[in-house]
């Protein structure tokens, strides 16, 4: 036998190997171009298959943008995403549940088709990078074979069920929600109520309401476990996301019973099939139907769903099989009395070691830089958890691995050997456990490179992590390369994403500082931005702000978050204000490079900023300005002033659309009416205001806002106006950064 | 033998410095300057983080390049990916020739920094499973092979084949020459 197919035929399911079959199929109709672009890009993300920076055959090498020759020429996988360019495969791991035989084959996979490393997600998946398409069914028929798939890890779909990675064993937990959690993600794994939606739809389950393991808060439908007369149900969360505007969800049901949560996702399934919005994709996420609705409205019409949905065995097949789930250790608990403990031992066991509620046993915490795992280092895991706890293993939302189950008195032993193969970093959930999205690496979309920072971070912090102070060590760090919050910067104590900023006509890669995001409480409070920094100035952010805690915090009893609550927010602003500059190019030019990657920053604009020297300035002076009005927008709302807070958000981007109106224009109108009018004919309807990818979400916020000035104001819904100006501020500063390109262009023309 | 995906590796000389975040401008002026004949160079990915991985990575249509730190044996390794036409003997040969290219080049890097390669032995790496298994079988098989295309290369080199990859890991062994036959650039 020389293929894959015909070995692995009687080990995969008839219905995963269906769909390989009809996937690899739709890859040849492809070839010979029998499919549209679009159609197959959505075919291919729904497989997991993913594209990647570059895909589109161009690059930057610092000096010019060059064509990426590929031998399949113009043959395409989707719009501007060329055939033969390496892409991104994400592998759903449902709950984060992983056991040593997949293990070694997600070592191997990564080996002989990307790039020998494994990638954990903060969706508790995988992904590998740089992998072919044509490779893609047989990863996928080996992937299968030992029970994971890839189906719906992108795409307009149900993706990835999360859930606690301590479920099961946690101390704090009401109940164990895995198996509810696995029995959601085989129902729902491709449902036919569930194929037409307009968005990605994502699901999680936590265990208590307290922590923060589940973030069931920014799921589009989320269950905290809870116990009612006796019995196992659910707090249902509904409409809450990341995403570049986040949302808080919202409780639907205080309690609903187990045997319940199946058939509510498949009606909630129909309602969103049914009414979400499908053409603007800024706009289809499950939270904003909820919010045109309203959650009764919405509920109601999912009850009347519920009603008349057709009985599913299913729905309650798995309950039945409850009391024989179970996990099933291969030690016997211990305890750790007498042991000797190699050295590091004390210094990795305080963080990275955590009490099961079943006495004498662990679970032990696997921290890795970035995510990444090799496939060395994966299959040597494999065999270390065979060793000591047999299938517990999983992956969790801050990108580590767990072994639960290990028993006591194997923990010295376990640490040497995760430390002979660089497994045993010490300071899990700490300050130096920093979460990163793929950013500038892979993503299409990355502005900023988030990983760089991340590791940079993690340099310069874990040394000196045993010197910082309890609290400040225990913060957590989230990084995302673009405003998509894909690192889920909303939610850490502190957290960054990704921008530029256009100095004298060079582009200076930036993040966002956003304080007050909540990790507890399941994501309970989403942070806001004070404002932007050069990247390279990022990790001198951390130290101030974290210096400026521990010297003006009330009391050791005050958390970093209390602090910030406490604290206004135009002095945090002034805490980070010396960081904001940016020396000139000829005397610090590391500003204008990204963490490990040594182009220049869009080389291409620096003659232009020579060139229209004063212009330049002032039109980057008003964007300033939009930024700082938007600002004070924050400090109104911290204040409780709904309306005026909503009024300076609005103004803001009237500054900063009038900062556009003058790079083109001498004389503009400081009426505000005007000035959108002039901002749609000139920026939004000749689409020079667009994203590439958002479209034109951004320029619309504003006009929007000048059509429909809202009533009813709320702290959410200021703070999500307050999140749309600063993002339309973005777009502005963007735009601006594309005229300088568009003007040198014409310039250099002239010139030949 | 129809193995087309397999890589070699070069070690670097113990005393050398090792190569690290310094070499990702070296990568990246790689791929400004077209520097490896007949291959289409992407990105850069920096995997120096991973103690036991990749290193830094030069991603290639053909095939990837990394400063390998696996099993604490430092090297450059290049893994192909991409079909090379005519008997394994010839793919064999290219992608050695590759391997040798990559290393001169780096040797010669610009920064200053010192790479210098163990001159007498490299390490073969299969990196397909379905056509390489791991057994004994392929081990013998495979170092039947090298024998023949080193004997015709080196015809009178002396090499021993040895540190054969543990199950569950690629097929892969290291020939070690036991004379002066130098297999690296002067
Ligand atoms: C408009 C485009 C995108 C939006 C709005 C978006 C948004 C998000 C959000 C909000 C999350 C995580 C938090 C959550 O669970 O809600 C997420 C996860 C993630 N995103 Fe994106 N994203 C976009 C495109 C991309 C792209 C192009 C990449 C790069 C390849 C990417 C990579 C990831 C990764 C690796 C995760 C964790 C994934 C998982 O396992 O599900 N995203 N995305
Ligand atoms: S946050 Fe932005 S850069 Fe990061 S993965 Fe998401 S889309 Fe890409």
């Amino acid at each position: 036998m020389t293929n894959w197919k015909d070995i692995l035929k009687d080990e995969i399911t008839a219905e995963l190997s269906e769909q390989i079959d009809i996937f690899e199929t739709q890859i040849e109709l492809k070839k010979l171009e029998k499919i549209d672009d679009k159609i197959f890009a959505e075919t291919r993300l729904r497989k997991g298959v993913y594209g990647q920076r570059y895909d589109n055959g161009q690059r930057h090498d610092g000096e010019q943008s060059r064509e990426l020759k590929y031998p399949s020429g113009d043959k395409l996988k989707g719009p501007e995403t060329v055939w033969d360019a390496p892409g991104m495969l994400r592998i759903k791991i449902p709950f984060g549940g992983v056991n040593p035989k997949q293990l070694r084959m997600l070592a191997d996979l990564s080996e002989e088709y990307a790039d020998a490393v494994v990638h954990i997600t903060t969706r508790q998946d995988i992904q590998y990078h740089f992998v072919h398409i044509e490779d893609t069914p047989t990863i996928m028929r080996r992937l299968a074979a030992v029970g994971i798939t890839t189906h719906e890890a992108c795409g307009n779909a149900v993706r990835n069920v999360t859930a606690c990675p301590l479920s099961g064993v946690c101390q704090d937990e009401t109940f164990d929600v895995s198996p509810y959690a696995k029995a959601m993600a085989e129902f729902m794994l491709n449902h036919p109520d569930c194929q037409d939606f307009g968005r990605k739809f994502k699901i999680a389950f936590s265990g208590c309401s307290e922590h923060a393991c589940g973030i069931v808060n920014m799921h589009d439908l989320g269950g905290i476990a809870k116990i009612r007369d006796g019995k196992n149900g659910f707090e249902i969360y509904v409409g809450g996301g990341l995403g570049a505007v986040p949302h808080q969800a919202k409780i639907m049901y205080d309690f609903l019973a187990e045997d319940e949560i199946l058939p509510l996702m498949q009606a909630i399934g129909r309602v969103f099939t049914r009414l979400g919005e499908k053409k603007n994709r800024a706009k289809a996420r499950v939270k904003f139907l909820v919010a045109r609705l309203g959650l009764e409205e919405f509920t109601r019409l999912v009850e009347e769903e519920r009603q008349i949905l057709p009985h599913d065995e299913r729905w309650t097949s798995y309950i039945d099989e409850l009391p024989a789930w179970g996990e099933n250790p291969i030690k016997k608990s211990s305890s750790l009395n007498g042991q000797v403990k190699p050295e590091g031992f004390d210094q990795w066991q305080e963080k990275n070691v955590i009490s099961q509620r079943q006495e004498g046993y662990k679970v032990v915490v696997i921290m890795l830089p970035l995510g990444d795992i090799s496939s060395h280092q994966t299959r040597k895991l494999a065999d270390i958890a065979e060793k000591y706890i047999g299938d517990y293993v999983r992956t969790t939302v801050e990108q580590n691995f767990v072994l639960r189950w290990v028993s006591e008195s194997d923990l010295p032993g376990l640490y040497e050997e995760l430390n002979a193969i660089g497994l045993a970093d010490p300071g899990a959930g700490t300050i130096v456990d920093i979460t990163a999205c793929p950013g500038t690496d892979t993503c299409k979309l990355g502005i900023a490179s988030s990983r760089g920072l991340a590791d940079e971070l993690r340099q310069m912090l874990a040394p000196k992590q045993w010197e910082l102070d309890e609290a400040v060590r225990n913060l957590r760090i989230k990084i995302s390369g673009c405003f998509n919050s894909c690192g889920q910067h909303h939610i850490a104590d502190m957290g960054f994403y990704g921008n530029s900023r256009t100095f004298k006509g060079y582009k200076v890669p930036h993040f966002q500082v956003v304080l007050g995001g909540q990790w507890t409480n399941n994501a309970g409070n989403f942070g806001l931005a004070i404002g932007a920094v050069p990247s390279k100035n990022i990790p001198q952010v951390v130290l101030k702000l974290t210096d400026y805690y521990v010297e003006n915090r009330s009391s050791k009893e005050e958390s970093f978050q209390e602090f910030f609550a406490r604290k206004k927010k135009s002095v945090l602003k002034e805490q980070i204000q010396e960081f904001t500059e940016v020396p000139p190019y000829l005397e610090d030019s590391s500003f204008y490079t990204d963490w490990g990657d040594p182009r220049v920053f869009t080389l291409g604009d620096m003659g232009v900023g020579e060139c229209a020297g004063e212009v330049v300035s002032l039109t980057e002076v008003e964007l300033q300005s939009a930024e700082r009005i938007c600002f004070e927008a924050q400090v109104e709302l911290e204040d409780g002033k709904l309306d005026e807070a909503e009024d300076k958000a609005y103004k803001a981007m009237i500054r900063g659309a009038s900062a556009l109106l003058r790079k083109e224009f001498q004389d503009i109108s400081s009426d505000p009416d005007e000035i959108v009018t002039e901002f749609k004919q000139h920026f939004y309807d000749t689409k020079l205001f667009w994203d590439r990818f958002a479209h034109g979400k951004f320029g619309k916020y504003l006009i929007n806002r000048n059509e429909n000035p809202p009533s009813n104001l709320n702290n959410d819904s200021v703070h999500r106006k307050i999140e749309e100006s600063q993002l339309f501020i973005e777009a502005a500063h963007a735009c601006y950064a594309k005229m300088m390109d568009i003007e040198k262009k014409e310039l250099s023309g002239k010139a030949i | 033998m129809e193995l087309q995906k397999f890589g070699i590796k070069l070690f670097f000389k113990p005393n050398g410095s090792y190569p690290s975040k310094d070499f990702i401008p070296v990568f990246h002026n790689w791929i400004k300057t077209n520097s490896v004949p007949e291959h289409m160079l992407i990105d850069v990915i920096d995997y120096s983080h991973i103690p036991d991985g990749p290193g830094i990575m030069l991603i290639a249509h053909e095939g990837h390049f990394s400063l390998d730190k696996e099993n604490n044996m430092p090297g450059l390794l290049y893994l192909r990916k991409a079909k090379i036409d005519g008997d394994f003997q010839k793919r064999f040969e290219s992608v050695f020739a590759t391997s040798l290219q990559a290393a001169e080049l780096l040797h010669k890097n610009k920064i200053g920094s010192e790479v210098d390669f163990q001159s007498n032995s490299f390490r073969f790496i299969a990196n397909d499973r379905l056509l390489a298994e791991n057994n004994e079988e392929n081990q013998e098989l495979f170092s039947n092979t090298f024998n023949e295309i080193l004997t015709n290369m080196y015809p009178s080199g002396k090499w021993v084949i040895e540190d054969y990859s543990q199950s569950g890991e690629r097929l892969a062994f290291t020939i070690n020459f036991q004379d002066d036959t130098n297999i690296i650039f002067n």
